[in-house]
C-alpha cells in the first residue's frame, strides 16, 4: 500500500517532468539536455522568490513564489531558444551539447551563489492522513492531484486550442504544417516554453519535498531522457505510462532492497529496454 | 605472406603515415613540456601539466570515435572510471607495479568498449547517447554499492605513481599522449576512419557497397575505450587516489565539451582546445569564485560561435597552410 501511494505520487512528478521532454522532442526534433535545469530552477526560484521577494510570508506569498517560479523558468527557456539553440536547431548534436553546457553552467552558477548545500522551502500544507491505514504527509498526497489536473490541463489545450492545435501539426509534419500557415519557429519557442512550465511546476512542488542541490539537475535529467525513451521518444501517453511504471519499480525496490539497489534496478530495466526495444514501449511519434 | 605479418606491416605503414601528418604545432607543445619537464621544478606548473597532458588524452580518445562516427557518448567516464579503478585495486592488492597495470586496465576499459559497442551498434542519435549516460551511471552505482572494494565516496588512495618526482611523471604521461595521439592518427586516417566517417553520412550506402560497417564501429568502441583507459590509469598513477569523481557524469559532460568545442573528426582539435582549456581554468584561480562560472560561460560562448568546433571553423578552411601546422596533414 505504501508502495502504491508514494509511487503514484512520484510517477506524477516524473510524468511532469518527461512529457515536457517529449513534448519538445517530438515538436522540434531536439533533445534539450538542459530539461532538468529547469526543474531544478524551479525550485531555486521558488526558494528565492519566497525567501527575498516575499520574505517569507504566509501561504498566500508561498503560492505567489510558486507562480512567480515557473514564469521565470518559462522565461529563461525562451531565452535559452532564442539565444542559444536556434544558432543550429538542425543538428540535434549541437543542441545536446550547447544545452549540457548551459546545464554545466547554471550548475556552477547555483553552487557560487547558493553554496553546494541543499535549499528547503516551507511546504503548502502541514501534517499528515491516513490513507488505507498508512500514514503519509499532507504534501506527498498534494503532488498526485496537482500533476494529473497539470497533465489533463496540457490535453484539453493541444485538443481543443488552436494554439495546441498547431503543436500538433508541427509534430506530425512540420513541412505540412509550414504549408497551412503555421510558424514551426514560433510554435517550438512556445512548446519549450510549456515544457519548462511543467518541468518547473515539477521544481516547485518537490522543493518541499527533497532536498534541491546544483547537482540535482543529473539525476531528473536522466529521469526524463529514460522515461522518454521507455515510454518511444514522442509519445505523449508513453510517458505518462512510463514515468508511473519506473517510479514503482523505483520505490518497490527501495521497499524490499536498499536505496542505492532501487536506482541500479531502474537504470538496469532502461538498458534491457533499450537493447531489446529501442523504439519504446508505445512507439509512434504522435502527441 | 602470413596473415600476423600482412597486419603488422600494414600497422606499421599506418604509424609511419601517421608521423609524417603529423600536426607541427603538437610536436612542438609535446617538446615544450618535455622542456618545461626537464627544466622547471616549480611543483604547481608540472601539476597543471599533467593534468593537462590528461585531459588532452580524454578528449582525443573520445574524438576517435565519436568525431569520425558523429554519434555522441556522453559517457567516457565508464572507460575512465573503469580503467582507473582496475589499475588502483591491481596496484593496491596486488602490488604491481604501473608498467604493468596501466596496459593491463587500458585493455580492460578496451574489452568492456568492445561489449558496449556491440550492444549499441543498432542504436543511433538519442538512443545511443542515452545508453552511454546509463551505462556510466550504473558503474558509478556499483562503485557505490561495492564500497569495500571501491572505497565507496572516499575513493582508493595511496596508489603509486609512475616515479618519485612529479617530473618524471609528466615525461611518462606526455609520451603516452604522444604514442597515443600518433597510434588514433593512425587509425583514423586508416580505411578504418574513412568507414566510420562514411556511417555518420550514409551508413546504407556503406552497408550497400559490401562493408561490415558493424566491425569498423566495434573496432572504434574497442580503440577509443583503449586510450581512454590510458587516460584513466594515468590519472590513477598521478594523483595517487582515484574517487567516483574519475566516473561521474560531470567529467563525461566535460570531455564531451572540450572535445566539441575543439572541433570533432580532427583528432588533434579536441586535443588542443582541452589542453587551452585546462590551462585557461586554471589561470583563472586568481578570480577563484567565479572560476567555474566563467569557464562554463566559456564553453558555451566558444561552442556557439564555432558550432562545429574551431578546427572546423570556415576560418581554417580557407587556410590550408595554417590547417596544416596546427592539426596535421589531411587525406
Amino acid at each position: 500500500m505504501e508502495i502504491l501511494i508514494l509511487g503514484l505520487s512520484r510517477g506524477s512528478v516524473y510524468a511532469l517532468v518527461a512529457v515536457g521532454f517529449v513534448l519538445v522532442f517530438s515538436v522540434g526534433g531536439i533533445l534539450n539536455l538542459a530539461h532538468g535545469t529547469l526543474f531544478m530552477l524551479g525550485a531555486y526560484f521558488t526558494y528565492i522568490y519566497f525567501n527575498f521577494l516575499f520574505g517569507q510570508g504566509g501561504t498566500l506569498a508561498l503560492l505567489a513564489s510558486y507562480v512567480c517560479a515557473i514564469v521565470s523558468v518559462s522565461l529563461v527557456a525562451l531565452l535559452l531558444f532564442f539565444a542559444l539553440f536556434r544558432r543550429k536547431i538542425d543538428s540535434i548534436s549541437y543542441v545536446m551539447v550547447v544545452s549540457l553546457a548551459f546545464a554545466l553552467f547554471v550548475e556552477q552558477f547555483m553552487k557560487v551563489y547558493f553554496g553546494v548545500t541543499s535549499t528547503g522551502v516551507p511546504s503548502l500544507v502541514r501534517g499528515s492522513v491516513d490513507i488505507f491505514g498508512v500514514r503519509v504527509l499532507n504534501k506527498e498526497v498534494l503532488l498526485l492531484p496537482i500533476s494529473l489536473f497539470a497533465l489533463v490541463a496540457l490535453h484539453m489545450f493541444l485538443r481543443h486550442s488552436s494554439a495546441g492545435q498547431s503543436i500538433k501539426a508541427v509534430a506530425q509534419s512540420r513541412e505540412g504544417a509550414i504549408l497551412v500557415g503555421i510558424k514551426p519557429d514560433r510554435v517550438l519557442a512556445m512548446t519549450i516554453a510549456i515544457a519548462a512550465a511543467l518541468a518547473a511546476l515539477a521544481g516547485t512542488l518537490i522543493s518541499s519535498l527533497v532536498t534541491v542541490t546544483p547537482t540535482v539537475w543529473s539525476y531528473w535529467l536522466i529521469k526524463a531522457f529514460a522515461i522518454a525513451i521507455v515510454g518511444g521518444l514522442g509519445s505523449l501517453p508513453g510517458a505518462v505510462v512510463a514515468a508511473f511504471l519506473l517510479s514503482f519499480v523505483e520505490i518497490a525496490t527501495t521497499f524490499t532492497l536498499t536505496d542505492q539497489y532501487g536506482e541500479l534496478v531502474a537504470l538496469m530495466i532502461i538498458v534491457a529496454i533499450l537493447l531489446f526495444r529501442p523504439s519504446g514501449l508505445m512507439s509512434s511519434r504522435q502527441v | 605472406m602470413s596473415r600476423p605479418l600482412l597486419i603488422a606491416r600494414r600497422a606499421a605503414a599506418g604509424l609511419l603515415d601517421a608521423i609524417q601528418a603529423l600536426s607541427l604545432v603538437f610536436v612542438i607543445i609535446v617538446a615544450g613540456i618535455v622542456i618545461t619537464a626537464l627544466t622547471s621544478s616549480n611543483f604547481y606548473v608540472l601539476e597543471i601539466l599533467v593534468l593537462a597532458v590528461i585531459y588532452m588524452q580524454f578528449t582525443s580518445s573520445w574524438d576517435v570515435l565519436c568525431g569520425y562516427a558523429n554519434q555522441d557518448n556522453f559517457g567516457i567516464a565508464f572507460f575512465t572510471g573503469i580503467s582507473g579503478y582496475i589499475a588502483a585495486i591491481l596496484n593496491k592488492s596486488l602490488a604491481m607495479s604501473p608498467w604493468l597495470t596501466v596496459p593491463i586496465s587500458a585493455t580492460a576499459a578496451a574489452a568492456a568498449g568492445l561489449v558496449i559497442g556491440w550492444l549499441a551498434l543498432r542504436l543511433r542519435g538519442p538512443y545511443f547517447a542515452l545508453l552511454t549516460i546509463v551505462f556510466a551511471a550504473v558503474l558509478s552505482k556499483l562503485a557505490y554499492i561495492f564500497s569495500h572494494v571501491t572505497g565507496g565516496e572516499e575513493g582508493i588512495s595511496g596508489i603509486a605513481s609512475f616515479s618519485r618526482s612529479v617530473e618524471t611523471d609528466l615525461l611518462v604521461c606526455v609520451a603516452l599522449l604522444f604514442i597515443s595521439v600518433l597510434c588514433m592518427t593512425a587509425f583514423a586516417r586508416s580505411h578504418y576512419g574513412l568507414i566510420l566517417r562514411s556511417t555518420q553520412h550514409n551508413e546504407d550506402a556503406a552497408l550497400a557497397s559490401g562493408i561490415n560497417a558493424a566491425h569498423y564501429k566495434v573496432a572504434g568502441f574497442g580503440v577509443s575505450a583503449f586510450f581512454a583507459g590510458v587516460g584513466g590509469a594515468m590519472f590513477a598513477h598521478t594523483h595517487m587516489q582515484v574517487s567516483p569523481e574519475l566516473m561521474a557524469g560531470s567529467l563525461s559532460v566535460l570531455v564531451v565539451l572540450m572535445a566539441v568545442a575543439g572541433g570533432r573528426g580532427t583528432i588533434l582539435g579536441p586535443v588542443l582546445a582541452a589542453g587551452a582549456l585546462t590551462l585557461f581554468n586554471e589561470w583563472l584561480r586568481i578570480i577563484e569564485i567565479y572560476r567555474p562560472i566563467i569557464f562554463t560561460g566559456t564553453l558555451i560562448v566558444m561552442i556557439y560561435i564555432f558550432p562545429s568546433g574551431i578546427a572546423n571553423a570556415s576560418f581554417f578552411a580557407r587556410a590550408p597552410l595554417l590547417r596544416r601546422l596546427l592539426f596535421g596533414r589531411e587525406a
